[in-house]
């Protein structure tokens, strides 16, 4: 009987839905429709008439190179992160064990994460000053003059640099939930492969590793969506430049947008970029799913 | 049984040292920079008594508030909807808040832009607050959905026996049983919204509304870069245990 009146359909619940439904439909759902409908127009942002161009905008973004560097730079954010998991894992296997500290390392090294992008990115900008920053000065300080660069100014090496800030700032999120992964495995599993004479490398490559797939597939899934959407390091730091080696997809299109005018276009880049990030996570859960061993 | 393991444990210690002091080397250099001469500390001491600063932490206090009130109010009343009712479209509705998921704030900001702009919030606190909730309702529903169904509906039952009506249901058993997934949204939207920096950079015009992170790229000395940076890490070191816990929960949310 119970059972049965759990079931009943209850019309107040719309009540419950309508705030949340009413800033989706307003601020989540026209935005995403508005973008979608712009992108086939051309429109300064301000004039009364859109003007209709079809897959113009489009077409000219296959073309574009500032938007082949921007994947580019996507692939190059996502390998940071790739490094950023393995130091993470390194350093997680390291504090799971009873070290006298580790709290205080764990949190020291969480505080990056947690202040404001446009800090951190003022903050390397000293650090990596061609003239004045402690990079240089040190290199030169013990005598490795010839390593002292323009960090961000050439165009090979921007790009990197603003990477290992993206593995600076993302580590201790990393860190901190391997390590909450690490300490839900149990420990009496380890410590019977220790007993039937597993060595401590074994132990991490066949059992602990593989018991963190789950771990692995959430990180490699927020680590897809952070180097798609990359803005405020590279904004910051170069403004994507020089002549768009650290540019993003995001960068292009506030450019566009407020540097331009060509709200059309832009809404072309973010539609792309929408459409980019939802194949990938597709595909991720699909490529990886296959390998299901369980 | 492993007579190797005093000498792992105190490499183990050195190791974490190292790493660790390597890690925070950027900020000790920065710090030192900040106080280099010729003016030494006295950068902090101006920085301290520059009238905009107080106005940044009350503008981010604001949007950071705002933000947070809205969220939890929309996020709880349509988890305990989805968590214990039963209604017509109810999979269709969730469904389209799990594929909003896949949408991040950084691809609207064109319509965005256009909607505030449109409905006269340009340059406003709420301009920043509405589209700030709004990107964070369908995950926290979400989350706060998932911990609400892990409570015994039959704890929803004996309230409606004893006479409750659904709001009184929702407001005396749902939202105290709630407290724990509730500072992991609270933590989750205290970070998003007082951290984002793209926003507030199309959406306000006049820098006495700035908050925190944009003021953070002109504000002039390293010194006032800092102290931006010190209301955060004071939460941050308060809470630490609820940070971390709900940082790590977001992430398998």
């Amino acid at each position: 009987m119970l059972g049965r009146r759990r079931n009943k359909v209850k019309w107040g619940a719309y009540l419950f839905l309508l705030p949340a439904f009413t800033l989706f439909a307003v601020f989540v759902a026209y935005p995403i429709g508005f973008n979608g409908y712009l992108s086939f127009h051309n429109w300064n942002g301000v004039s009364d008439t859109w003007q209709w161009v079809g897959l113009e905008h489009f077409e000219r973004m296959f073309g574009e190179r500032t938007i082949r560097l921007s994947l580019r730079n996507a692939s190059f954010f996502f390998i940071g992160h790739l490094v950023n998991m393995a130091i993470a894992l390194l350093l997680a296997v390291l504090l799971n064990n009873p070290i006298p500290g580790r709290n205080l390392a764990r949190t020291l090294i969480f505080i990056p994460f947690v202040v404001a992008g446009s800090i951190v990115a003022v903050t390397w900008q000293t650090i990596y000053d061609p003239n004045l920053g402690p990079l240089n000065a040190i290199l030169r300080g013990v005598g490795l003059d010839s390593l002292a660069q323009n960090w961000l100014a050439d165009p090979k090496l921007a790009i990197w640099s603003i990477v290992v800030v993206g593995i600076w700032a993302g580590l201790g999120f990393n860190l901190v939930v391997y390590l909450a992964s690490l300490q839900s495995i149990d420990q009496s599993l380890r410590d019977a492969a220790r007993v039937d004479g597993a060595g401590r490398l074994q132990v991490f490559r066949f059992l602990t590793f593989p018991l963190l797939r789950n771990t692995h597939l959430v990180l490699i899934m927020l680590g897809i969506i952070g180097a798609v959407q990359g803005f405020e390091v590279p904004f910051i730091m170069t403004g994507g430049g020089p002549y768009g080696a650290t540019t993003t997809l995001a960068i292009e299109v506030y450019k566009n947008v407020f540097n331009f005018s060509e709200f059309g276009y832009g809404a072309a880049v973010s539609v792309f970029t929408m459409v980019i990030l939802v194949m990938l996570i597709l595909l991720q859960r699909f490529l990886l799913r296959e390998q299901r061993i369980d | 049984m492993f007579a190797a393991d005093r000498s792992l444990r105190r490499f183990n210690l050195f190791l974490m040292v190292v790493v660790t002091t390597a890690l925070m080397l950027p900020i000790i250099l920065a710090l030192s920079r900040s106080v280099e001469s010729p003016w030494g500390f006295r950068t902090y001491l101006w920085a301290l008594s520059d009238p905009r600063l107080p106005r940044f932490y009350l503008n981010s206090s604001i949007v950071s508030a705002g933000t947070i009130i809205l969220t939890v109010s929309c996020a709880s009343l349509a988890g305990f909807a989805f968590s214990k009712f039963e209604f017509p479209l109810k999979s269709v509705l969730f469904l389209m808040l799990l594929i909003t998921l896949l949408v991040p704030l950084t691809t609207a900001i064109i319509p965005l832009f256009v909607l505030i702009r449109g409905l006269d919030l340009y340059n406003s606190y709420l301009g920043l607050i509405l589209p700030l909730a709004a990107f964070g309702v369908p995950f926290h529903t979400v989350l706060i959905a998932n911990y609400l169904n892990s409570l015994p509906n039959e704890l929803v039952e004996a309230a409606y026996i004893d006479g409750c009506s659904d709001f009184g249901v929702f407001w005396r058993i749902m939202l105290p049983l709630s407290m724990p997934v509730q500072a992991v949204v609270i933590v989750l939207t205290f970070l998003g919204s007082w951290n984002n920096y793209l926003l507030p950079l199309i959406l306000l015009r006049d820098q006495a509304l700035h908050t925190v992170p944009v003021a953070a790229v002109n504000v002039g000395s390293l010194a006032a870069l800092f102290l931006l940076a010190v209301p955060t890490l004071i939460i941050f070191l308060l809470f630490q245990r609820v940070f971390i816990g709900s940082v790590t929960s977001g992430a398998f949310g």
